[in-house]
């Protein structure tokens, strides 16, 4: 436990001046940036849903985390986690670790747990990003819905939710790229995946995909086809958001556990 | 036995088809700078890794500090430094950064981590980014990284690869100095010249088995020295020495080589010629160098 501490401690200064760390600032800025330019073109759709949703707040929200929980999150999990990698295949930093008197448990942990505050870090970042193009909306569109006070603690579970429902993603990911050096097999991987959810979704097998969980615990596709906002409707899709935490944490586990019993070449 | 602080038994590992490493025996005694010496391909790193735990081996064992590697990975590399094939080391970050996220990882102090640079002579180029080093800085504070563990042994894989002369001396001059800091060095190379002014013992691989092991001087005393002659009758000189006992080449030339260990077997060997009438015009007492034996040894 004590060398989980000590290897995150030593992964919070490799973040130092690297473009994985600035990319979960970038990423959620250019979603936010997108919609708002698409906000010109689409306000009175945008008005007409919001009514249906009773609040421009909530429909903004759920519209900007359709895009980034179903194609954006597991693509920015790619990213994130192959960088992280890279940093140690590029530097030969494995054969160096495990030579230390240190778990290989806790090493490979680390590496997980980095990739997952990540995309804590970009979950995060978008919820604010959401907040804050909301309140420049009242200027820009008033008449649009929000001027009224933004629902902070649904806006901050959407999210969680969201982060929640993609620590599979981020397992998986993490052992694809330590496991193979070329930056290109991870991506691949990831890709293709996430492509597939896209089709994946739409089936009655969704919640059974981990590259769909993220979006199914953000918007609710699950209880029912299409229809957003399952909040109003007071499901939580309980499932999903067990097999996309939990389930991450013990694929995690699984991950480390053949990881650390490779040969180091 | 005298307490050796790296034993292997047996210790074999295959690739495939391919042997890499097959049955050695090797035994490091405590207080030694022993240098593994075989060509590229020998078999050097592979044999590092199974040191380390970082492959296991097919077969076999490794002891260090007496004790197996199995099952006291992290005890025994507590008293450890590496530095395999190249440096480790994160090019974004400065070489103090570098240490630093190892100190945190085994919970050194900062005092033994500028230590560390202070040993290795970077601590003017601590604050730069690791990717502006040189070749031979990137490849001490490799060394940097082994030694902040503050280890009883150091094990390095080719230190001298890849560097200048200026490089390979510095390098040297700092390993030299690490058995009176109570280290045990274990390094290999693929040059005995670099690691011979160094070496109290050497082991010698090729294709995965070891040729030789034990100190410079019974390197030394394995060695055949040679009289070389030179005659004005080659075949009658050679019958009357080979019948005196003596082994000879000749080369049907004016030249013979002669089996001999000193100078009094060579005033003999002169002596029974000039008494048979033959007329010696050269007599040398060869010594071979170490790398002929080197070159011998892993041809
Ligand atoms: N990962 C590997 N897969 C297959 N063969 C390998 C691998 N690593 C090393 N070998 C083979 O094992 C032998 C010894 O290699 P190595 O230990 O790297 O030699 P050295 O360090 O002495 O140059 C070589 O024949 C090499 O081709
Ligand atoms: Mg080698």
């Amino acid at each position: 436990m004590k060398d989980i501490t000590h290897a995150l401690h030593a992964e919070l200064l490799k973040t130092k001046r690297t473009l994985a760390f600035w990319l979960t600032l970038i990423a959620p800025a250019v979603v936010i940036s997108l919609q708002v330019a698409m906000m010109w073109d689409q306000y009175s759709y945008h008005l007409e849903q919001s009514k249906l949703f009773g609040s421009a707040w909530v429909f903004y929200t759920q519209q900007t985390l359709v895009i980034w929980s179903l194609l954006m999150l597991p693509l920015f999990v790619t990213l994130e986690t192959a960088l992280v990698a890279q940093w140690e295949h590029h530097s030969h930093q494995w054969k160096h670790l495990f030579a230390l008197p240190v778990s290989r448990g806790a090493l490979y942990a680390a590496k997980y747990l980095c990739g997952v505050a990540f995309i804590g870090l970009s979950c995060a970042v978008l919820i604010a990003l959401i907040l804050l193009s909301g309140l420049g909306f009242r200027w820009v569109f008033p008449g649009l819905g929000f001027e009224v006070a933004p629902p902070l603690g649904e806006m901050a579970l959407y999210g969680l939710l969201m982060f929640l429902g993609s620590w599979l993603v981020i397992a998986i990911q993490t052992w694809v790229a330590q496991r193979w050096s070329n930056f290109a097999v991870a991506c691949s991987v990831g890709i293709a995946l996430t492509v597939a959810s896209v089709i994946v979704i739409q089936s009655k097998y969704a919640g059974f995909y981990p590259y769909t969980l993220p979006a199914l615990v953000a918007n609710g596709f699950s209880e029912n086809i299409g229809a957003l906002n399952f909040f109003a409707e007071g499901v939580l899709p309980v499932k999903e958001l067990l097999f996309g935490s939990i389930g991450g944490l013990i694929a995690a586990v699984i991950g480390g556990w053949h990881f650390v019993r490779r040969d180091v070449l | 036995m005298a307490a050796q602080l790296i034993q292997t038994v047996n210790l074999t590992r295959r690739f495939g088809d391919v042997l890499a490493v097959n049955g050695l025996e090797l035994a490091v005694p405590q207080g030694s700078i022993y240098a593994f010496l075989g060509p590229n391909g020998a078999g050097k790193t592979t044999t590092i890794r199974m040191l380390l735990g970082l492959i296991r081996p097919t077969e076999g064992d490794v002891h260090l500090f007496g004790q197996s590697l199995r099952g006291n990975r992290k005890n025994i590399l507590r008293k450890v430094g590496a530095l395999v094939e190249g440096p480790s080391l994160y090019p974004h970050l400065t070489g103090r950064e570098n240490l630093e996220l190892t100190r945190r990882l085994i919970d050194a102090t900062t005092a033994q981590r500028d230590r560390a640079l202070h040993i290795v002579k970077l601590v003017d180029a601590a604050d730069r980014p690791a990717r502006t080093y040189s070749t031979g800085m990137k490849q001490r504070l490799g060394l940097a990284l082994a030694l902040l563990v503050d280890p009883e042994l150091l094990i390095l894989d080719e230190p001298t690869n890849g560097l200048d002369p200026a490089g390979i001396h510095e390098m040297r001059d700092l390993i030299c100095g690490l058995p009176a800091q109570g280290i045990t060095v274990f390094l290999s190379s693929h040059l005995l010249s670099e690691v011979e002014q160094v070496a109290t013992h050497i082991g010698i691989i090729q294709q995965g088995q070891l040729r030789f092991q034990g100190t410079l001087d019974e390197l030394h005393a394995q060695m055949d020295t040679q009289l070389t002659l030179e005659v004005d009758q080659p075949q009658r000189a050679k019958s009357v020495l080979a019948a005196a006992g003596w082994q000879v080449k000749s080369n049907g030339g004016h030249r013979l080589v002669v089996d001999a260990n000193n100078l009094s077997d060579a005033s003999m060997i002169n002596a029974q010629l000039t008494q048979s009438g033959i007329n010696v015009y050269h007599i040398n007492l060869e010594q071979p160098t170490l790398e002929d034996m080197f070159l011998s040894l892993t041809a």
